[in-house]
Formats: C-alpha cells, structure tokens, sequence
C-alpha cells in the first residue's frame, strides 16, 4: 500500500467519522464542529488526488466563511434551539448502521463498475501547476459561468441583507 | 424601430450580441439596486414601472432572435466554448419567462402597498431570477446549466420569503429552501457520476458518449435516476411534491403565480435540454421513471386539491396535476422537427396556455387582497358575482381554462398533450389524464359556483389598480383568443424544437 | 494510487450521511449542515474524477459548487433568522402553522 493511499484511507475515515457525528450530536455548535473535521479532511483528500486550488478553496471558503456563518447564526438563536430530540438520536443510529452496510455491498458492486482506474495527481501536469491550470481554465474556457457566478453572489448578498434585516 | 435598436447593439462582438437580452436584464436589474439605495428620490412604485419596461423591452431583442433562429431548421447560434445557444427552444421559452416575469410585476406594485414591503429590490430579484432562467435555458454544458438554476433558485428562495414580518411567509421559504437545496446536491451528485462515466458535461459530448455504448453503465444509470429525481423536486412532480402546498400558500401571491408560470416552465426547459439533448439514447432508463412520475402527479394533485378550502393551496394542487399532463409531453418528445416533436410542441402550447390562465388565477387573489383580508379563502370569494362582475367573469373563466373546458387556453392545450401521449402509445396515461381532468373540474366549479350562487357579506367592488387590472386583462384576452384562434401560438410553439 | 471504486464508495457514503441527516434531524441549521455534507459529496467525485479523467472540467466545476455552497449557506442562515425573529424556534417540527 502507497502512501497516497493509505492518506486517502485514512483522510476518508476521519470524514465519515466526524460526517456521522455531525448527524448524531444534539448539540448544534458539536455538530457544526464536526462539521468542520469533514471539511478539513476532505480538503486534505484534495490535496492527496493532487487539486491543491481546491484545497485552499475549500479551507477558506468553508472552514473559514461557512463555518463561521453556522457559529455565529447558532449563537444568534440561542442555547434552547441547539437541542435535539433522543429519538431521532435513535434514527440516526439506526440509519449509520444502515449506511455501513449499504457501503460494504457497494463495495462489491463498484469494483466492477469503477472499471480498475485509479487516481492520482497526472504526470502531464508538471510543465503548470495546478492553480495555473485551473486558472487558464476558468479564465479562458469557462468565463461565462464565471460571470453568471458573480452575479449569484450578488443575487445572495442582497438577499440575505433584505432578509436578515429587521426593517423593509 | 427594430433597426434602431439592432444598430444599438452591432457593435458587439457576437458572443456578447447574442446574449443581448440577458445583458440589458442584469443591466436594469443592477441598475434597479442601485435606484433602490435612493428611497427618497426613487420611489419603490417608480421602480417597479421602470422594471417592467425595461422587462418589455427586452422583448424587442428576443424577437429578432426569434425571427434569426427560425429562418431555417436548425439555425442556432453557440459561443463561449459551445456552452452558451441561443436556438429557437432558448429563445421561445425566454420569451415565456419574460411575459411571466411582466404579468408578477404588474401584480406585485399594489400587493406591496398593501404589504407594507414595497422595496426596488423586489423587482431586481425577479430580474435576477429570469436572468439566472435565461442562462439556464440557453446552456448546453452542465456548469453554465447548474449556474443559471442556482441563480434562479437562490432569487426565488429569497422571493418566498421576500414578507419577512409574515410567519405563512418565512415557513414557505424555509421549506422552499431547503428541500430545494437538498434536491440540488442530489442533482449534483447526479451530474458528477455522469461526468465520472462519460468524462465531460457537455450535453453532446455526454449524448455521443452514451450512444457509444455506455448506455448500461450503472453509474450513468444511478447519476441519471439521481437527476431525474433532483429534476422531480424542481418540477414539484409527485412523490417530490411535499414543499409545494405549503411553499405555494405562504409564499406573497405574486410570487407564487411566477413560481406556478416561469419557474416550472424553466424547469421543464432544463428537464428537456438535458433528457432529449444529453440522454435520448438512455431513453429506456428515464421514461419509465417518467411515465411513474406523471402517473403519480395526475392522482395525488387531482385527490390533494379535492379537499382544499384556500384557493392558493388549491392552485398548488392543481399545479401538480399539470405537471402531471406536462410530463405526458416528455414521453413523447423525440429529437427533430418531424413527427417526433409532437410532445414538444405539445408542451410548449400547453406552456403558454398555463401561463395565462393561472396568472390571471392568482390575479385574482391579489385582487381581493387589502386591508385585513387576505383574500386566499374560496369563502372570500362568495358573492363576488354581484360584487364584481367583471372580476368575477374573468375567475370564470380562468377556471374553466385551467379545468380545460373547449373555446379556452386550457382546452387547446390539454388537445395537444393528450394526443402526443395517445400517439407515442401511452394511451392508459391518457385515460388517466381525461379522468383527472373531468374530476377537476369539480374544484374549479366549486370556486366558481360560491362566486355566482352566494350571497356577498360585503358590498362594493374589487378597484384593483390599473397596473393589476392591465395584468388581468392581458391574461383573459390571451386565454380567451389562444381558445378560439389558436393557430398564431400553435405556430409559435412549432418552433420549439431540439435537434 | 487511489482506485476509483474507493472514492465512489467514500463519496456516497458521505451522500448518505447527508441524505441521512436531512431526513432525520429537525433542526434547520444542522439540516443545512447535512446538506453542505451532499454537496461536499459530489465535488469528491468531480475532483477525483477529474485527475483520474485527466481533464480539469471536474475541477472547474468543484469551484462552481462552493460558490453556490457559500451563497446558500448565506441566504439559507438569513431565512433561519428571519423566522427565528417571528417564531423564536428553528425546528422544523414545530413549524407547522400550514397544515398538510
């Protein structure tokens, strides 16, 4: 076993650990924690299959801006609204254990379907790195749902202002 | 007067110049914010008229699109990387979106009054959402397709909740948000088994690699059915209803009525860019799922509005059960403008027709809104015949049209939906279809029978303003001529079709 | 290297433990967390995909999804307190002023 593989193994693990607690804690601000371990590990995977932009896109834009939106809206609404009930605690049990083995029979499936290929970061990628890459393309192929982007954040700014706004 | 403004735009390069009407839309809808910041100066209702004739200007570049795209079959022009096209399909349902767009805002300036929340920005998130349409329509590759939604669908999360002081309004727009929102990582996940199988999300490339024989693969088959699903939720098809009654209720009316019009049909747009342009050839896997779908909508919409004593909830009912024959379309919809374009004409007259008459519905309801009524009960609506006449006749015949009676809108286009589905032999759907249409009209009735056989409990007409009674006068004129002329949009919606 | 069938098993299980917490949890924010886990699902495959595929489409598009993650997770957290400020609660059970 190679020492991409073993990171993703256990990069991987740690997601679905801390994703499962996210579901499974009552309090929002553990959750939202937890939240936080999925995020970071997922970034690391980023970086193990070699897309380093989005690993920093990911850093930065959830564990640094979502994150800290979730926190600080959790705290807005107060202590009562962070408690969850105990029987969705035991749905949410069940439901894990479900997973677990709905994971173990895909596992069978999938090596048939995932046709034997692997991933990994590219060899031709070495002349630019990857941020360039991503860069070039964004810039030059896809610049027009670049554009239409910008105008959603907008769209979003605005609406979460007339919305969270107390007058009209 | 087109050359004038033809010459306005020549100079741009043509990547931007057949863009046109989404540039001037982002353009007003910016400018509007900006106007917006000014509440002295500019007043919210001035805005509003500036809104909806910028709105109708963009008409002008639209039709000369149109009469572009239409000079030969298949005429289509694509730029940026093959991922932006403005065909005839693109440009008929722009046009759609527009009127919708046109029709909420002439409703909406009395409503806001009335609402205490009249503000610019309301106006600049629809023309936000009709732009995000636009794009969505237009795209060809699933990134610029996923943008478009996620603008559309970002503006109208908003839009539902645009009545922040009212709980009905807030409830609507938390259940909006977050059953859209799930059904959008569901559709993502969709696409990104798609692009894990056939390498690309461009709608050709994914057509071409699924005719080569990937068919079968049980990735693009999960990601497909994942899509459909996400697809369901847009389109509010049964099982995936469940955010519609509630959402369509608490939602300010007009927003429901362009929730109801545009954006279904810029959901159907996408559900037939992406099935008939990207996925014809899995055709075996996706109209089973359809056939269900439509099936399931016809039942539960026609039982769910049965029952209903708030007209809104009703609407949004019935909106199912229309989705419901607007699926029928979709099973028979093939590619190219011969016979098998019978489902997509079927659907765009249909369309047209639905937008009119449940427009002019919902009209109706921001009619008999004002002070301390909501006027969203079927008992508000007792006695509106001697209240009214007028208003009471155009409810009539909305009604009728939406319960699909001839010598309506609603009539011609439930013609052509069920003979597509007779003729691409889903002849049982059909049946199904009559029969959903014949119980129908017992909800439809009821409305009307309080309206002309109760007594009023107060006296004095509706005074709608002159910008809503406009709005309900176009809708009445158009669901009136569409059902007895209808060739002049029957011809229109020939056009419509993906080769 | 990582095989395929890896990171398509990992990426659904995330899926599912989102899906999971959508249908069971009743608290608005922590529904939204369930969904920002789905959407943490798809980019995997993109991004994955992407190297394996040798094109950056998957790549583009994972930025794409941020972009609309974080415009989500605004305007989702706005309509939380906008109804927290009328109901004082965010759950979702007892949201319920319109009946089915």
């Amino acid at each position: 076993m190679d020492f991409t593989l073993l990171m993703f193994r256990v990069l991987a693990s740690a997601a679905l650990v801390c994703g499962i607690l996210v579901i499974l804690c009552r309090n929002a601000v553990h959750s939202a924690l937890f939240l936080v371990g999925v995020f970071i590990s997922v970034a690391g995977i980023y970086v193990v299959v070699g897309a380093e932009f989005l690993a920093v896109v990911q850093v930065l834009v959830y564990a640094g801006g979502i994150l800290v939106l979730f926190l600080f809206v959790i705290m807005l609404v107060g202590k009562d609204a962070m408690v969850g009930k105990r029987r969705m605690r035991l749905l949410a049990t069940v439901g894990t254990i479900l997973i677990i083995l709905f994971g173990l029979l895909m596992a069978q499936q999938l090596n048939v379907a995932g046709e034997g290929g692997t991933t990994g970061p590219d060899a031709d990628s070495t002349r630019l790195g990857n941020i360039e890459r991503v860069g070039l393309a964004l810039f030059q192929d896809y610049i027009l749902p670049f554009e239409v982007a910008s105008v959603l954040l907008l769209v979003a700014m605005v609406g979460a202002i007339v919305l969270a706004r107390e007058a009209y | 007067m087109m050359d004038i403004l033809g010459s306005l735009f020549s100079w741009l390069p043509v990547e931007l110049w057949i863009m046109r009407p989404e540039l001037c839309l982002t353009l007003a809808a910016f400018l509007t914010l900006i106007f917006s910041v000014a509440r002295r100066a500019f007043q919210p209702r001035w805005l509003g008229y500036f809104s909806i004739a910028v709105t109708a200007a963009v008409g002008a570049p639209l039709l000369d699109l149109f009469r572009r795209t239409t000079e030969l079959p298949g005429q289509e022009f694509v730029a940026w990387n093959g991922m932006f096209v403005v065909d005839s399909f693109a440009v008929f349902f722009k046009v759609l979106f527009l009127l919708a767009a046109i029709l909420t805002m002439l409703m909406s300036i009395r409503y806001l009054d009335v609402e205490k929340a009249h503000t610019g920005e309301y106006y600049a998130l629809i023309m936000f959402a009709v732009v995000g349409m636009m794009f969505m329509v237009s795209a060809r590759d699933l990134i610029l397709l996923f943008v478009g939604l996620e603008t559309m669908s970002i503006s109208t999360y908003i839009l539902a909740g645009y009545l922040k002081r009212d709980r009905r309004s807030n409830e609507s727009a938390l259940k909006y948000f977050l059953l859209g929102s799930f059904s959008t990582g569901i559709f993502l996940y969709g696409i990104s088994l798609v692009y894990a199988v056939t390498g690309s999300t461009h709608l050709r490339v994914i057509s071409d690699a699924i005719a080569e024989g990937l068919v079968n693969h049980p990735l693009l088959v999960l990601g497909l059915i994942l899509m459909i699903v996400a697809l369901g939720f847009k389109i509010a098809a049964v099982p995936f209803h469940m955010w519609v009654p509630d959402t369509y209720e608490g939602a300010p009316t007009t927003i429901t009525a362009f929730f109801s019009t545009a954006v279904k049909a810029a959901g159907f747009a996408i559900v037939l860019r992406i099935l008939v342009e990207g996925m014809l050839s899995a055709r075996m896997h996706w109209a089973p799922l359809v056939v269900i779908l439509s099936a399931a909508s016809m039942i539960i919409g026609t039982l769910g509005a049965l029952l209903q004593e708030n007209v809104k909830r009703l609407l949004a009912y019935s909106s199912i059960t229309h989705v419901g024959y607007l699926l029928m379309g979709v099973l028979a919809v093939q590619r190219g403008a011969d016979t098998g374009a019978r489902g997509m004409v079927a659907i765009a007259v249909y369309l047209l027709a639905y937008t009119f008459m449940n427009m002019g519905a919902f009209g109706l309801v921001v009619a008999l809104r004002r002070e301390g009524l909501v006027g969203d009960q079927v008992d508000d609506f007792t006695g509106l015949a001697r209240r009214a006449p007028l208003a009471a006749f155009s409810m009539l015949v909305f009604m009728l049209s939406l319960g699909g009676i001839p010598a309506t809108a609603g009539f011609i286009g439930k013609w052509y939906l069920f003979g597509a589905a007779i003729k691409a032999d889903y002849v049982w759907l059909a049946v199904l279809a009559v029969l959903a249409s014949a119980t129908s009209l017992y909800y439809y009735l009821r409305v009307v029978v309080r309206m002309y056989m109760g007594e009023a409990e107060e006296e004095g007409g509706l005074r709608p303003s002159g910008a809503l009674a406009s709005a309900l006068v176009i809708s009445l004129v158009f669901t009136i001529l569409m059902g007895l002329y209808p060739q002049p949009f029957i011809w229109l919606a020939q056009h419509v079709v993906l080769y | 290297m990582i095989p395929t069938s890896e990171v398509l098993i990992f990426s659904m299980a995330l899926l599912c433990i989102g899906v999971l917490g959508v249908l069971t949890r009743r608290n608005a924010i922590v529904i939204l967390m369930s969904i920002e886990m789905i959407l943490n699902a798809a980019n995997i495959n993109f991004i994955a995909f992407s190297q394996t595929l040798n094109n950056l489409v998957g790549q583009i598009f994972g930025v794409f999804v941020i972009v609309v993650a974080a415009a989500e997770a605004a305007v989702g957290l706005a309509i939380v307190i906008a109804l927290y400020r009328n109901r004082g609660t965010i759950n979702v059970d007892e949201i319920n002023l319109m009946k089915w």
